[in-house]
C-alpha cells in the first residue's frame, strides 16, 4: 500500500478455541479469529474496527504474541512468528509493544513511575542503574511528563497522565509496532484529544506503527491510515481511510458509519439502525456471518459465505458488492 | 408549569468546614415532554445531580436547595415514604451499565414484576401480562422466552432495554437516563437511543439525558446544560448551541472533537484537566485551562447570566464568531 518498509505481515491469521458446553456435550470451537490479513509498514497506523465481540483484542493477543496463533502466518522482521522457536520469539517479542485501554488498571499501583519505565529494560538491556534512569528521564520528557514524575506512584496521576506513562512504558524499548488496544476510550473529550496528538507526535518522531484498536469511528478516522473492518472473527472490509470514510462500501461499514453520532448535522447519514445483535460466535449464521443483520440479505448469502475480494481500490467480502455498490 | 424545577442545588461531601462541592448553585428547569441533555467530562458532577434528584446520596452527603420541585410538589420537604411512592413511578432513571444495574439472581420477569407490584399492585398473571407486555415495547425479540431468562443469560444492550422496560413500567413522566448507551457498541447504541427517543414520544414523557459525548446530545436533545466542574457554564438549544457556543469551554470541548478537526493534522486540545476536590482555582473554575482567561478571570468568580433560555456562565462571553466579547482581547494583551 505504500513503498514504506513493511514491518508485519499477517496471512490469515487465525485463532480458534475450543470451549467446554459442559458434561458429555461435545466441545465446541470458538472461531475468534478466523483468517485475517493485513499488512503494516513503518509510521502508518492500521485501525482496526469491529463491535466487542468481532476478535478485535483476539488479534492483538496475537500480533502481541501473548498467545500463539491457531493457523496463519504472522511475519515479523523476517521471522514467521506463528511457527518461530523459543528463541525467536524471545527476540521479536521486544519489537511489538502494547498499551491498554484502562490505564487505571494496567499500571502496577505499588509500583513509582521511573520503575515501572525501567523494568523492560532490566528484562531486555544490559544497562546500568544510571543509565537506564536517564533513559527513563529522556522517555518522560518526551511523553509530556516533568521530570519531578519519576518518583510518584500511579494514584498521584490523573488518566491522561497515567495514559501517557502507559505510553513511555510501551516505547522504552524502541519497538516497532505499538498494539493500542482502545487506548483512549476510557478518557474524557479534552484529554483524549491531547493523547492522539501525543501518539502522532511520537510517530512522526521515530516511525513506528500503530496497529489501533477501536470502537471510536471519529477517532479511527482521525488518526488512521488504513481501516480493517472485522465482524465475528473476519475481515469485510479493508482498505485506505479515506476511501472507506468517504465511500462505504459493505453494508456493515455502512451501518457502522450510519450509526456513529455527529454533531454537525451535513455529516449525518441517512440512519440505518440495524436489527439485533452479534450472533453467538458457539454458533454463527451459516453462510455470511452478517446475513442475519444485513439489510441486503438473500438467499446466497445465509448459504455460502462471501471470500474478500479486490472491489475498486479495497477489499471487501460481500456476495452482492455488485448490486449495492 | 415546568414538570421539573431546581433552584440552588448545592451537594457536598466530606466535612463541613472544608467541603467537597461536587454539585454547586445548580438550576435546571424541564418541562413535561421536553428532551434535556446534561454534558460534562467525568467529575462535572452530571450524575451526582441526578441521583440528588432521586434522592439516592446518602449520608455523609449533603443535598441543599433552594427549590427543588416536580410538578409542583417539594421533593425536600416532602416526607420519606412519599417521595419513596414518587421515586420509579413518576420519575425513573436508568444506568449507566447494565450489567451490574440488573440483580443477578433474579429472573427478568420477577424484577420487572417487582417494580409493577410496588407502584400498582395485581395479581401474579396479571402483573406477568403486563412484563411480557413490556419487554414487547422495548423491542425485545422472543420476550415470552426472555421473561424466565436470568440477566447473565442477556447481552448488554438486552440488559439494558430491561432496565428501560423497567424505568417506563410506570409511565413516569420524567425518565433520567444516565450515560444510557456509553457500556454499548456503536450500532446498539442507535438502536437504543432510537428505542428511547421512540417512547418518548409516545409516551410524551420528559427525558434526561445525561452523557460525556456532545454528539448523541446534538442528535436527540432540545436543549443542552453544560457542566463543568460541578458548575452548569452554559445552557441553551440545539442546534444553535452547537453552531455558536457562546462559553470558553464549550467551544474548546467541540474543537477537541476528531470530527471538528477534519483534515488537520492535530487536534485541538484544552491543556490541563478538569480540577478534582483540592485543585479546585479560585475566581473563574475554567481560568487556568482557558485560552481567552484574563486577571479578572482569577480572581471574580462569574454567575450565570442571559435570558433563560441561553445563560452563559463567562465575564466575556464569546459571539458569532467564537471571539470573547466585553474588552477580553485588550485586558489580555494588557
Amino acid at each position: 500500500m505504500s513503498d514504506r518498509p513493511v514491518l508485519m505481515e499477517a496471512r490469515q491469521l487465525a485463532r480458534h478455541y475450543n470451549v467446554s458446553q459442559g458434561w458429555f456435550k461435545p466441545r465446541a470451537v470458538v472461531r475468534a479469529l478466523d483468517g485475517v490479513s493485513f499488512v503494516l509498514s513503518e509510521g502508518r497506523t492500521l485501525a482496526v474496527v469491529g463491535e466487542s465481540g468481532c476478535g478485535k483484542s483476539t488479534l492483538a493477543r496475537q500480533v502481541t504474541m501473548i498467545e500463539p496463533p491457531s493457523g496463519g502466518e504472522l511475519w515479523m522482521d523476517g521471522v514467521n512468528v506463528a511457527d518461530a522457536d523459543a528463541g525467536r520469539r524471545k527476540r521479536i517479542r521486544p519489537l511489538v509493544q502494547m498499551v491498554f485501554q484502562n490505564p487505571y488498571a494496567s499500571l502496577n499501583p505499588r509500583k513509582k513511575v521511573g520503575a515501572m519505565l525501567e523494568e523492560p529494560l532490566v528484562i531486555n538491556t544490559a544497562l546500568t542503574a544510571s543509565e537506564r534512569a536517564a533513559r527513563a528521564r529522556a522517555m518522560m520528557s518526551r511523553v509530556g511528563l516533568r521530570p519531578e514524575h519519576y518518583a510518584r506512584y500511579p494514584h498521584m496521576f490523573s488518566g491522561g497522565q497515567r495514559q501517557r506513562i502507559a505510553i513511555a512504558r510501551a516505547l522504552m524499548l524502541d519497538p516497532k509496532v505499538i498494539v493500542a488496544d482502545e487506548p483512549v476510550s476510557a478518557l474524557d473529550v479534552s484529554i483524549q484529544a491531547q493523547v492522539l496528538n501525543l501518539l502522532m507526535d511520537l510517530q512522526d518522531a521515530s516511525g513506528v506503527a500503530y496497529l489501533f484498536i477501536s470502537h471510536n469511528l471519529s477517532v479511527v478516522e482521525h488518526i488512521a491510515d488504513d481501516v480493517l473492518v472485522m465482524y465475528l472473527g473476519k475481515t469485510v472490509e479493508h482498505g485506505g481511510k479515506a476511501q472507506v470514510f468517504a465511500r462505504p462500501l459493505h453494508p456493515y461499514t455502512r451501518a457502522l458509519l450510519a450509526s456513529t453520532p455527529r454533531i454537525n448535522p451535513a455529516l449525518r447519514q441517512q440512519k440505518i439502525i440495524l436489527r439485533g445483535e452479534l450472533p453467538s460466535p458457539l454458533a454463527p449464521p451459516p453462510g455470511c456471518a452478517f446475513s442475519n443483520r444485513c439489510p441486503h440479505s438473500v438467499e446466497r448469502c445465509r448459504e455460502l459465505a462471501p471470500a474478500l475480494q479486490p472491489v475498486e481500490d479495497r477489499l471487501v467480502a460481500c456476495h452482492r458488492i455488485g448490486e449495492i455498490a | 408549569m415546568s414538570l421539573l424545577e431546581i433552584q440552588k442545588l448545592h451537594v457536598e461531601f466530606g466535612p463541613t468546614e472544608a467541603p467537597f462541592t461536587a454539585v454547586d448553585d445548580l438550576a435546571l428547569n424541564i418541562e413535561p415532554g421536553e428532551i434535556v441533555g446534561v454534558v460534562g467530562e467525568s467529575g462535572s458532577g452530571k450524575s451526582v445531580t441526578a441521583l440528588a434528584l432521586m434522592g439516592l446520596i446518602d449520608y455523609p452527603g449533603r443535598v441543599t436547595a433552594g427549590r427543588m420541585e416536580f410538578a409542583g410538589r417539594d421533593l425536600l420537604g416532602m416526607a420519606e415514604r412519599e417521595r419513596h411512592a414518587m421515586l420509579g413511578k413518576d420519575v425513573a432513571m436508568i444506568f449507566q451499565d447494565p450489567m451490574t444495574s440488573l440483580n443477578p439472581c433474579f429472573t427478568v420477569a420477577y424484577q420487572l414484576m417487582e417494580t409493577l407490584r410496588v407502584h400498582h399492585g395485581g395479581s401474579r398473571r396479571q402483573l406477568r401480562e403486563q412484563a411480557l407486555k413490556l419487554l414487547k415495547q422495548v423491542d425485545i425479540p422472543d420476550p415470552e422466552h426472555r421473561l424466565d431468562a436470568y440477566p447473565h443469560q442477556l447481552s448488554g444492550g438486552m440488559s439494558q432495554r430491561v432496565m428501560v422496560a423497567m424505568a417506563i413500567a410506570c409511565n413516569p413522566r420524567l425518565l433520567i437516563a444516565d450515560e444510557p448507551t456509553t457500556a454499548l457498541d456503536v450500532t446498539v447504541q442507535a438502536q437504543m437511543l432510537e428505542l428511547l427517543l421512540q417512547l418518548q414520544r409516545q409516551r410524551g414523557m420528559a427525558l434526561m439525558l445525561i452523557t460525556h459525548d456532545l454528539s448523541i446530545i446534538a442528535q436527540t436533545a432540545q436543549r443542552v446544560v453544560v457542566m463543568y466542574a460541578g458548575q452548569v457554564v452554559e445552557t441553551g438549544p440545539v442546534p444553535e448551541i452547537f453552531q455558536a457556543p457562546r462559553h470558553p469551554y464549550t467551544q474548546a470541548l467541540l474543537a477537541a472533537l476528531p470530527e471538528c478537526n477534519i483534515g488537520q493534522a492535530r487536534l485541538k486540545t484544552i491543556p490541563g484537566v478538569v480540577p478534582g476536590q483540592y485543585d479546585r482555582p479560585g475566581g473563574c473554575l475554567l481560568n487556568p485551562r482557558c485560552s481567552h482567561a484574563t486577571d479578572r478571570c482569577g480572581v471574580d468568580r462569574p454567575a450565570l447570566s442571559g435570558a433563560p433560555a441561553a445563560q452563559v456562565r463567562c465575564h466575556f462571553p464569546l459571539d458569532r464568531t467564537g471571539r470573547p466579547t466585553g474588552g477580553a482581547q485588550q485586558t489580555a494583551g494588557a
